[in-house]
């Protein structure tokens, strides 16, 4: 059971408020599409970006680690 | 402009020889840390006094993890703070929205480089990230790594389009350089007519907010609640007691900065009584719970009929070596609770005696989390082993006190590059007296 435990807390629990701007800015009144996605492409920007910069961090590390 | 406006951009506007002294200390505390950090990196964790659970009479996890604790507690606390005031839209509130968002954010990347630096090659963070696919299906730590990276995206959005904002309602101008560079950036494109779905939009992320505290809020505490192996840290009251913790210390840091920034900057107007009046009672309120929530936690541990191993460490930390910094933990909560409910008003009025209490607990809440984490290592159970000691190195505390340094470093520079609240005008004042 430990192996599937996992899959209901990452789209039960950890995704909730991610469900819930998606639907809040898509269908909040008032309806405009193109504020809401912009606001829906920073929150994208900013998961490449602090995904993107823990990679650099961890390539960074890694030039320095001697062994 | 009314005095409350001015107040709001006095940060920005000036820089004085003491904010330059402060940005110098922390500079070089910051730079010694970056040297214990390649120092580290070196040499390995054996800068460290970590060593193997049992075998090598030693804890796995020290400092960094319960500095990592409470940098994430406060996250998640000042991420409940920023959620509550955009979802409600509490106007009178506004300041300490931007000042969660700042710490929120200043946190959470606090935590997650502790993480790193954990680990015993920093650089194998990679693995992280690609065995996440796998990992998370089963993996508490993949979970604590999802929540805080949710936390950072959402709260560095949250603060984008509340700054966007507040920038479309200033004359840019009129700002010091740098933050009207900002401000263009940030309002790029902007059109009067996107304001209203704006406001429903930071609505929908301060409710987002809110959801991310309550339930994500409490993975970092099953990091150490589903060890079954491990007595002190198993039991099913580790995420609440978590999400208490950090509800307080969040609290605590917003009401501190509060204080400090009005004392600073004499910003009556924009901050009155009032705000801390009411942080102090949330203050009072999430203390209070997580007074209750700790001895609903250590109890079963002390009682004569707990199993042997977890009587051990609950003995260890009432009684024991750590015990002095365990009662001075309880005292630093449990008196400025006590304080803060019977003084209240007279107590909270100026902000500066909020701010005293608030640094208070948060101590509290530092010490708590570090025993937390590493004492009840030192007491393996099911095997005969002796039992564990640990020392930080100089290396370690460098490491951890040089983060909150660091954290506190951003922090003031960020005073100086974005506003810290919006310019109130009438159509706001009315809304403002309505809640």
């Amino acid at each position: 059971m430990t192996t599937t435990i996992g899959i209901p807390i990452l789209l039960g629990i950890l995704l909730l408020p991610i469900y819930t701007v998606v639907a809040g800015f898509l269908f909040g009144e008032p309806r405009d599409f193109r504020t809401a996605g912009m606001g829906l492409g920073i929150m994208a920007a900013m998961a490449v970006f602090m995904i993107g910069s823990t990679a650099m961090m961890g390539v960074v590390f890694g030039l320095i680690t001697p062994f | 402009m009314s005095t409350a406006k001015n107040s709001i951009l006095k940060p920005l506007s000036t820089i004085s020889a003491k904010f330059l002294a402060l940005v110098v200390v922390l500079g070089i505390a910051a730079l010694v840390t970056l040297e214990a950090i390649l120092h580290q990196l070196l040499y390995g964790l054996v800068v460290t006094d970590l060593a193997s659970w049992g075998t090598q009479g030693g804890v796995t996890w020290g400092l960094y993890i319960g500095t990592f604790e409470w940098f994430a507690g406060m996250a998640v606390g000042s991420l409940a703070a920023v959620g509550y005031i955009r979802y409600k839209e509490i106007t009178r509130y506004d300041i300490i929205a931007r000042i969660g968002e700042i710490w929120a954010l200043i946190s959470g990347l606090s935590a997650a480089y502790l993480i790193v630096i954990d680990l015993g090659r920093p650089d194998r963070v990679l693995n992280i990230l690609t065995a996440w696919f796998v990992t998370v299906q089963y993996s508490p730590l993949a979970w604590d790594v999802t929540f805080v990276t949710a936390l950072l995206v959402m709260t560095s959005t949250m603060l984008i389009l509340s700054l966007r904002r507040d920038f479309s309602e200033m004359q840019l101008n009129k700002l010091p350089i740098y933050t009207a560079i900002l401000g263009e950036l940030l309002t790029l494109g902007y059109r009067p007519e996107e304001r209203e779905k704006l406001d429903s939009m930071l609505r929908w992320l301060g409710l987002a907010l809110l959801i991310l505290a309550f339930t994500g809020g409490m993975v970092p505490g099953w990091l150490l609640g589903v060890v079954g192996a491990q007595a002190g840290w198993y039991g099913g009251i580790a995420g609440i007691s978590f999400l208490a913790s950090g509800l307080v210390s969040g609290v605590a840091v917003l009401a501190l900065t509060a204080g400090v920034l009005r004392y600073v900057y004499g910003m009556e107007e924009a901050l009155p009584d009032e705000v801390f009046v009411g942080l102090g009672k949330a203050l009072t309120l999430f203390g209070f719970v997580y007074l209750v929530v700790l001895f609903n936690e250590i109890l079963p541990s002390i009682f004569p009929m707990a199993p042997l191993a977890e009587s051990r460490v609950g003995e260890a930390m009432l009684y024991g070596h750590f015990a002095t910094d365990f009662w001075l933990a309880m005292a630093a909560l449990a008196i400025p609770v006590l304080i803060l409910a019977i003084f209240r008003e007279r107590m909270l009025a100026s902000g500066t005696g909020l701010a005293i209490v608030s640094a208070v607990m948060l101590w509290g809440v530092f010490v708590k989390k570090q025993l937390t984490v590493i004492e009840p290592l030192m007491y393996p159970s099911g095997l005969p082993y002796e039992v564990g000691t640990y020392v930080p190195t100089l290396v370690e505390w460098v490491i951890s006190i040089g983060a909150i340094l660091i954290a506190i470093l951003l922090f003031a520079i960020a005073t100086k590059l974005v506003p810290m609240g919006r310019l109130l005008g009438e159509s706001a004042s009315t809304e403002e007296v309505n809640h």
